[in-house]
């Protein structure tokens, strides 16, 4: 058990000891930090993000040795990898991709930590040398800035291998900002190839699969959201469009677990999801993920950071009151005015709505900058609140200045759906709204709490439920064929736009050699992970990117990933001027080797600008 | 005796301070910080900092202290950090799930396993006596989550004569005694509650054939007999006199419970007060996991409380 | 009698009990199973035909998964095609360490606790049994979840985390047993005869308590088992070892409860079996310490 010298002093605080030793604890100050940045832009990011990186003791003594010339004759540091337990998937490739490092004389240790710990180690940048991840789609993530800014983009803490490329950077910057559509996609297109080139990033595996299987006895004229699947909360066309076969008009969904709070805007993945089907959302997304109208039955583009948008006429909320211009104002009111969570992400550019046409229901939003994400996530994202409930609502509950504090024990919106009965950690029920312009076909939609897979999938064959929410629960090819033998039983295979992969740590050694990267790219038995973990439910990645093939935004001229060639490594490393301990460990290039210091220096490969950290004199 | 009770009641005070502070460290080394869950919702670095003022994570350590046993002491759990409810009434809500499966099946194995333990003893070296505590140290061996998976995969998904987990069908009753008065919830507490019989009624048998063997074999019973008492009377007697071990044991039996509970709730998908510390856990929701671990060990110390003093009531000969 | 002979005596009497289980059928057959356990897992890795983690492939190059028992995989494999028989052995290894270390380590210390509070009583007693007290009231599996979120799953917490659990057990019994020991003449004689404190505690007390540790380190080995079975079912076990829990919560994991019984059954049943061999010793060893047990 290792515990850190804060932790140990916690314990004494807490245990009711040597409370003033905590005063020491306080973190150093940024200017003590010797480490810099090659571009001062990047400063922003480093010393200005509250508590973080540079004013994280923590991160600076962590990061300081990785950003000192090797010695002449010193090994490769152990590699950390940290992987939350309950990434089980991520745990038997890594054990995998462990002894293959080992061949090339990387020692890995790798870490299991509970998921918030893990995204805490992360969120700092603590999280040791290559940061694994995988991805699932949801709405958000549909538009490329979700990926490309949050996981690559320089100045984003989010961007784990603090990789600051300035050309990719430029492109993302550009792309934010431009409305025309074929043009964002060249940039995209573009950023994807910076990745791809600078080899920043490892794809591990496309998938896994989304497999599903659902009770086609009682229903049929499911539909497949591509990246989504049947059961999926988020992308909810077979609920709206499901055929019932019998009398029963009442679907019911086994879910993984359901006790946020049904306030949308304090709620988590599974409740934002399902208020999405009670609020209406301003725009949609067809089953092939292209952009459809929905409360918003039109918009036109006035100029590069202004748009109109045309309600929908004849909507009413669940609670008989109709839908009016003026909710939607307020909604924008209220959310600009209080939210700085849920909703920010997708409002942090507007400037601000006015009602442009209250007679025609036509709304105008401008932003503050040239925007380009309008229809992607603009619209996906905000929803309408209605205003004779949420007008007062923040004095009446007394919930301060904080929105997420506000109890919305039945929500009340215009969309598909009216909420039901609601037990914590036990059921939900959703009604149809009969009245909406995309009524559902079915009458009811339960979603019923099963904690376990086996459970689920016992709930399947029994009858009890009709399939499985999808968001974050699919069926492997093994689990598909148990159900397969099963009457009345269908699976469906849907493309995905999964992705595993792993982020090195490229701002410090030993990642900020290109020629080290391009070797460990070859240390990766994707074959495996695809195989056997993912019982060969997945696609073998054909390029580093995070928009996969079958995305809107994929770039089919990507370089290909080099592939699984322990040999081929070794080769690359021996020529790059590494060599092998007596153990077998890998060794540094000597300290006089000047190529070597000089591809350390510039981190990017050639024709590429480095802005990232800088090594130590 | 009213001291005796007033030490022990000091004494209970103590033990329960203990595993606060406790309880606090460890809630408090935890090092994950709760607001990373945040991360993928694209927060910005105010918000995170606001909500860790809101939450209180941003005072000093001695002060987060004495706030939490100040609160404690009340059972003022705070707000839960994800869902839109005080912990304490998360808590008493999930509190009264689980015992809505725990009650009846401890009552059940106390009730049956005295009876059985009792003849077991009573019949010694019978065939009878085999069979029950061989039956019995099988159903205890047999992990607890093996036996409930078992039985779903027989009553629920193949024979579907029981429902496949849940406290309630869909639709079913709310609230505490709507439940608790409703056939739905028998139906679906037959399963859970047999499984977590067959593991705890072992227990009762065991303890008291054992002590059935002892008051048989003393002078007690042949006074009986020789004033003529009748079989099934002097059974009785000897069972009344048997007993006494088995109060001591009901509150150890209690402890255990909590264990294998949250198995089962999981299995089950029963929305119980073990499940609610697992997910609590997995989402470092601390007031719900610090206020659920809380509970547990609160009723644990107050059942064993309870079987001192009765105990001491009964035997005055403890109560030193 | 001198200090080795007490203690000698007091072995070898939990010997004698041990040999005389023979004479109880279920004594034996249990003992048996426990010997051939302990030798599986004393020799496991060298006949195991697999590492625990090592997947078969079949002659194409596919993954051998979920096979259902043949001659080249005895007891099948799992969904990553992995060689359950070789599992299980090296399961077997994990289960009697956890189980062997944990109560070593929960009577040493229970049997300590017992020895001293029960001996000098007064404030040390009282001091002690309200660490009892504290212990008794953390609920073991909750507790250990909570820890093990903390730290990071290993083999070695569950280890230290069941002997916290399992040592109170022990203490309250060895106290009482000290209690009723200690008004014994034998004892006044030895203190009139001018002994010290240790020496009475140590030659003349634990000698007598010694079977009673013995038993409750056969329940700590069958509770200690049982425990890391819980804990890695609900997904708190080393990722790094196999053991038996982990197999289970493996193929609970992947779904495969109900339809791979060669997954399921082998960690099952072994497990069930290792634990009633042992409930079944310890209950014939019981009834020898307890001739009332016996009688009648």
């Amino acid at each position: 058990m290792k515990m850190e010298r804060r932790d140990l002093l916690r314990l004494a605080a807490a245990t009711g000891g040597a409370v003033a030793l905590g005063a020491h604890a306080t973190p150093a100050r940024a200017v003590d930090a010797p480490i810099t940045v090659a571009n001062p832009k990047y400063d922003k990011l480093y010393k200005g993000t509250g508590t973080y990186f540079m004013n994280d003791p923590r991160w600076v003594s962590a990061t300081t040795p990785r950003l000192t010339w090797p010695k002449q004759g010193e090994k490769v540091p152990e590699l950390r990898v940290v992987i939350p337990t309950v990434q089980t998937a991520w745990m038997d490739a890594w054990r995998k991709f462990a002894v293959d490092g080992a061949k090339l004389g990387l020692k890995y240790t790798i870490e299991q930590v509970s998921e918030a710990r893990w995204l805490e180690l992360i969120e700092t940048h603590l999280h040791g040398d290559v940061e694994v991840h995988s991805a699932i789609l949801r709405p958000e993530r549909v538009d490329p800035s979700e990926w490309l800014t949050s996981r690559a983009y320089g100045l984003d803490r989010r961007n784990y291998g603090e990789w600051a490329n300035a050309q990719y950077d430029a492109l993302i910057e550009a792309q934010a900002r431009e409305s025309d559509h074929p043009k964002r996609l060249k940039q995209v297109q573009d950023a994807q190839r910076v990745i791809a080139e600078d080899l920043y990033m490892d794809e591990q595996g496309w998938g896994p699969s989304i497999i599903e299987a659902y009770n086609s006895a009682a229903w049929g004229n499911v539909a497949a959201t591509r990246g989504f699947g049947i059961g999926s909360f988020n992308a909810f066309h077979t609920f709206l469009r499901a055929q019932p076969k019998t009398s029963r008009r009442r679907m019911v969904v086994g879910i993984h677990s359901l006790l946020e709070t049904t306030n949308i805007i304090a709620a988590g993945n599974n409740m934002r999801a399902i208020g999405r089907m009670i609020y209406d959302r301003l725009a949609y997304m067809d089953p092939d993920l292209n952009v459809i109208p929905w409360a918003a039955e039109s918009w036109t583009r006035v100029d590069d950071r202004t748009w109109d948008i045309k309600l929908r006429p004849g909507m009413n909320f669940h609670d008989g009151k109709p839908v009016t211009i003026d909710d939607l104002q307020f909604t924008f009111d209220f959310l600009l005015k209080w939210d700085r969570a849920t909703f920010w992400t997708a409002n942090r550019f507007l400037e601000g709505t006015a009602i442009q046409d209250a007679e025609n229901g036509v709304l105008r939003a401008t932003f503050k900058e040239p925007y380009g994400q309008f229809e992607t996530y603009f619209l996906q994202l905000n929803v309408i609140l209605p205003r004779h409930i949420w007008q007062n609502i923040m004095i009446e509950q007394g919930a301060g200045d904080d929105p997420r504090r506000l109890r919305i024990d039945k929500p009340i919106g215009s969309g598909p759906f009216k909420f039901g009965r609601y037990q914590k950690e036990a059921q939900l029920q959703l009604i149809a709204d009969k009245t909406h312009f995309s009524k559902p076909t079915v009458d009811e939609v339960w979603a019923v709490v099963t904690p376990s897979i086996d459970g689920l999938l016992g709930r399947l064959q029994s009858g009890d439920i009709d399939l499985i929410e999808s968001s974050d629960t699919h069926l492997t090819p093994s689990q598909a064929k148990q159900l397969a033998g099963i009457a009345g039983l269908s699976t469906v295979h849907t493309p995905d736009l999964n992705w595993l992969h792993g982020v090195p740590r490229v701002s410090i050694l030993p990642w900020r050699d290109f020629l080290f990267r391009r070797a460990w790219h070859q240390s990766f038995d994707r074959e495996f992970l695809l195989k056997v973990v993912w019982e060969g439910a997945a696609r073998m990645p054909i390029a580093n990117t995070f928009l996969v093939e079958g995305s809107p935004w994929y770039n089919p001229d990507l370089p290909p990933i080099p592939d699984f060639n322990l040999d081929a490594a070794r080769a690359i490393l021996k020529a790059a001027g590494y060599s092998w301990a007596a153990d077998g460990r890998l060794v540094y290039p000597a300290p006089d080797d000047a190529a070597y210091r000089k591809r350390v220096e510039q981190v990017c490969k050639d024709g590429y600008t480095w802005g990232g950290l800088k090594m130590l004199d | 005796m009213g001291r005796y009770i007033a030490r022990r009641l000091l004494l209970l005070v103590l033990v329960i301070w203990c595993i606060l502070t406790i309880l606090f460290a460890l809630f408090h080394l935890l090092p994950g910080d709760p607001t990373s869950i945040f991360v993928d919702n694209n927060f910005s670095v105010e918000m995170i900092q606001r909500q860790k003022r809101l939450w209180g994570l941003t005072d000093p350590l001695w002060l987060q202290y004495l706030h939490y046993i100040r609160n404690m002491a009340f059972f003022r759990f705070g707000d839960s950090f994800f869902q839109d409810q005080p912990v304490a009434t998360i808590l008493v809500d999930r509190t009264a799930n689980t015992c809505l499966m725990i009650v009846p099946a401890l009552i059940v194995s106390v009730a049956l396993g005295t009876v059985l333990g009792a003849l077991a003893g009573w019949r010694r070296a019978s065939r009878f006596e085999q069979t029950t505590v061989t039956v019995s140290l099988f159903l205890h061996s047999a992990p607890s989550f093996f036996v409930g998976i078992l039985a779903l995969m027989v009553f629920s998904y193949d024979l579907r004569w029981l429902p496949p987990g849940g406290m309630v069908s869909l639709g079913g009753p709310q609230g505490f005694w709507a439940v608790l008065g409703s056939r739905d919830y028998l139906q679906h507490l037959i399963l859970p509650a047999l499984v977590l019989v067959s593991r705890e009624i072992t227990g009762p048998i065991l303890l008291l054939r054992s002590s059935m063997l002892e008051v048989k074999s003393s002078d007690f019973i042949d006074i009986l007999r020789a004033k003529g008492l009748r079989e099934r009377h002097i059974l009785t007697h000897a069972t009344r006199n048997a007993l006494l071990p088995l109060v001591t044991y009901i509150a150890v039996m209690t402890s255990t419970l909590f264990q294998g509970q949250v198995l089962l709730e999981i299995i089950f998908a029963w929305p119980g007060i073990g499940r609610e510390l697992v997910t609590a856990l997995g989402d470092l929701d601390y007031p719900v996991a610090q206020g659920a671990l809380y509970i547990m060990a609160l009723v644990t110390l107050t059942m064993n409380f309870g079987a001192d003093l009765l105990y001491g009531l009964i035997d005055p000969r403890s109560s030193t | 009698m001198t200090m080795t002979g007490a203690y000698v005596s007091g072995f070898s009497r939990t010997l004698r009990a041990l040999g005389t289980i023979r004479r109880y059928p279920s004594g034996t057959a249990s003992l048996i199973v426990v010997l051939a356990f302990i030798i599986l897992g004393i020799v496991g890795p060298t006949v195991a035909p697999h590492g625990p983690f090592d997947v078969l492939y079949n002659q194409d190059r596919s993954v051998l998964r979920l096979s259902p028992p043949t001659w080249r995989a005895w007891f099948g494999t799992t969904n990553q095609g992995m060689d359950v028989a070789s599992q299980l052995i090296w399961g077997t290894r994990v289960a009697l360490l956890v189980g062997l270390l944990s109560a070593l380590g929960s009577v040493v210390i229970g049997t300590l606790v017992g020895l001293v509070a029960g001996y000098f009583g007064g404030w040390t007693d009282e001091i002690l049994m309200r660490l009892t007290d504290v212990a008794f009231g953390i609920p073991f599996l909750p507790f250990a979840m909570v820890v093990i979120s903390i730290a990071r799953p290993s083999i070695g917490l569950v280890i230290l985390l069941v002997i916290c659990f399992l040592w109170r057990t022990t203490a309250r019994v060895i106290r009482a047993q000290v209690l009723t020991l200690r008004s014994r003449p034998f004892i006044w004689a030895a203190r009139a005869a001018g002994a010290g404190h240790l020496h009475v505690l140590f030659r003349h007390i634990t000698p007598n308590v010694l079977p009673l540790s013995f038993l409750y380190m056969a329940v700590g080995v069958q509770a200690g088992v049982m425990l890391e079975a819980a804990l890695s079912f609900l997904g708190f076990g080393d990722p790094n070892v196999m053991s038996w829990g982990i197999m289970l919560n493996a193929a609970f994991a992947a779904g495969a409860m109900r339809s791979a019984w060669w997954w399921v059954l082998p960690p099952g049943l072994a497990l069930s079996l290792f634990v009633i061999s042992i409930f079944m010793i310890t209950r014939a060893y019981e009834e020898l310490l307890d001739p009332r047990l016996r009688a009648v």
